[in-house]
């Protein structure tokens, strides 16, 4: 069995960036591998505990977070990691293209039976493009997931419970497993572990995109229970002075 | 920051902080220095990851990192809870200490006890012999193969936890120079724990009397020759004091990060109190403080790393950082105002806990001694 699995921090946490007017500015200290990325290499990991295999880890993180990304999935338990270069993954108007290249790429150098990534709104569009590319089965928003195939997938007002089919790319979310931390010594290995590169070059894509800041006021916490012993107190003050509780 | 941290030093403590996020919740924390006790259990995970052998070579089993970065992670874990770093870095400081003074084999016994899972401590200090070292009156008589061990040790950390001790004794009446230090297995009969001490701060980590009733050890448990034990002791100081000073700046880190945001929260005449220019200038100060000793600890532990001496640094690490860090935390509690000063939040803690490491590793009257001592030394002619 042989298993990729896709890796990328986690850009979306609202703790990583800042916005002033219009510009974003990400604080790349403060990124780190995806949590629901370390959930789909656990289930990794758990598979081939039972089924025997490799994990490969892929990232199409740019500079530092790409190394820091895969060192992570190193420390973590995978068996090799690779970068590839040359592309924007926050860049919606590149995913049609790096999934195209990256289906291409993974049927002339490997043959995966799973290729797992974490959820991610921003970038869940390129592991779709690429189970369509590569003609095999795609399975989204996946909450739950077992060694014997079983899944269930959240939707608005339920879930779709079934048995995946292999070969596919299964986008899993973070209540599938609760994923181990690694240790110091594995950690410190995996940061002296080469890394595999892979260099794309996308000029030719003409289009490109930029983040453009929320421009809508963040909401207040106000009444925060774990900070305030008188939230409580002061919530029911706010709703009954505003008629809502009397 | 002022300190600029390496890629590796970043993924460290991001590790650090995915395990206390994991693994020392506010609300545990908070019923732990409630209870006052060291809870073991909650130390597995901490020793799976090598938290517990953080330095110690890998061929010992540890992982291997460097005193500085040993020191990032720890000062991380200080923000969650002192107590419980101070309890990983005693094993390890115990450890490193039969390295740098016993021999490969005494080294390989001492680490095939801990790496499993279990702590290691340093007892020295007496009812009547705390700073004073040449004070120790516990002796260690030796008959053939065998030293026989007998006396009281008071506030030894880890004293009821640990599976393995590091004691100073005395071979001779030649004052500091008639003390020796031995290996002790805590399972060897007539070695007696005695009770928790109910301590003001730093209420996680353990500390407790130890007595010694004519217990046998193997001559071979004896660390260096008999009379190096005062050198065995102040090298194993030199590096808890650098510890301990990197636990006091993750506490001050945490002070900072609660007074800030609360100061930015709590509203008073219409606008947040961090808007007042008191409030501004207090945390200012406490930011400055923070950053400084940030370094001042970076820079000690760098000279750790070269094996350069850290007497007087350490001591002036120590000093400065422990005594600052009172204001720091002090000033904290301020800013809370009334809730500060209730349990309900987090720092009349980090006020509790930082006042020990003022005493702890050797009082700060006694850091100034030495810095004097080293001082005039550089200006002898």
């Amino acid at each position: 069995m042989k298993i990729a699995v896709i890796v990328k921090t986690d850009f979306s946490n609202s703790k990583v960036y800042t916005t002033h007017r219009s510009k974003v500015t990400y604080h790349t200290d403060d990124l780190f591998l995806s949590q629901t990325d370390k959930n789909a290499i656990e289930y990794a990991l758990q598979w081939i505990k039972v089924n025997d295999g490799t994990i490969d880890a892929y990232t199409f993180e740019d500079g530092v977070l790409a190394d820091r990304v895969l060192h992570e999935a190193l420390a973590m338990g995978v068996n090799k990691a690779t970068k590839i270069t040359g592309v924007d993954i926050h860049d919606p108007l590149q995913s049609n293209e790096i999934a195209t290249k990256f289906a291409k790429y993974l049927k002339e150098n490997c043959d995966y039976d799973l290729i797992l990534t974490g959820d991610n709104p921003e970038t869940d569009v390129i592991s779709a493009a690429l189970a369509q590319k590569m003609n095999i089965n795609y399975y989204d928003h996946v909450s739950q997931i077992d060694t014997s195939f079983k899944f269930e997938t959240e939707l608005g007002k339920g879930k779709i419970r079934g048995q995946f089919k292999l070969p596919a790319v299964i986008s899993v979310l973070d209540s599938i497993n609760t994923p181990h931390l690694p240790s110091f010594i594995n950690l410190r290995d995996a940061l002296e572990t080469k890394l595999n590169i892979v260099k794309w070059d996308l000029k030719h894509v003409k289009d490109s995109s930029d983040i453009v800041a929320d421009q809508r006021k963040q909401k207040k916490v106000i009444f925060d229970l774990s900070q305030d012993p008188e939230a409580v107190k002061e919530l029911v003050d706010e709703l009954k002075k505003d008629g809502i509780l009397k | 920051m002022a300190l600029q941290y390496t890629e590796n030093q970043r993924e460290y403590i991001h590790l650090a902080q995915e395990f206390g996020d994991r693994y020392l919740k506010p609300n545990l924390i908070k019923k732990y220095d409630k209870e006052g006790e060291c809870p073991v259990e909650s130390f597995k995970p901490a020793m799976k990851l090598g938290l517990h052998m953080l330095e110690i070579p890998k061929e010992y089993g540890g992982a291997g990192l460097s005193y500085e970065d040993s020191a990032l992670v720890f000062e991380k874990l200080a923000e969650y809870d002192a107590g419980y770093a101070l309890t990983l870095i005693t094993s390890f400081v115990a450890l490193r200490c039969v390295m740098l003074s016993g021999t490969p084999e005494q080294a390989q016994r001492f680490a095939n006890v801990i790496e499993p899972g279990h702590f290691g401590a340093f007892t020295m200090s007496e009812a009547d012999a705390g700073s004073d070292a040449g004070s120790v009156k516990a002796t260690a008589v030796r008959k053939g193969d065998e030293y026989i061990l007998n006396g009281d040790k008071a506030f030894a950390t880890n004293g009821g936890v640990a599976d393995i001790y590091i004691g100073i004794f005395r071979t001779s009446d030649n004052g500091n120079h008639g003390l020796s230090a031995f290996m002790i297995n805590r399972n060897t009969p007539g070695t007696w724990v005695g009770k928790h001490e109910d301590k003001m701060g730093l209420r996680l980590s353990n500390t407790v009397p130890l007595s010694f009733r004519n217990v046998h050890v193997p001559a071979k448990n004896l660390l260096g020759r008999e009379g190096k034990g005062i050198n065995i002791a102040l090298s194993s100081l030199n590096l808890s004091r650098a510890f301990v000073s990197t636990l006091t700046v993750g506490i001050m880190q945490r002070a900072l990060d609660e007074a800030a945001n609360y100061a930015n929260s709590r509203e008073q005449f219409g606008q947040p109190i961090g808007r007042f220019e008191s409030v501004q200038n207090m945390l200012a100060d406490m930011a400055t403080a923070v950053e400084t000793s940030r370094l001042l600890v970076n820079n000690t532990m760098k000279m750790m790393d070269k094996g350069q001496s850290v007497r007087k640094e350490g001591a002036m690490t120590k000093l400065y950082i422990t005594d600052i860090a009172q204001k720091v935390t002090s000033d904290a509690v301020q800013i809370f105002g009334g809730y500060g000063f209730t349990r309900a939040y987090p720092v009349e803690k980090l006020m509790r806990d930082v006042k020990g490491f003022q005493i702890l590793e050797g009082t700060n009257e006694i850091q100034r001694m030495t810095i004097a001592r080293e001082v005039e030394k550089d200006y002898e002619k």
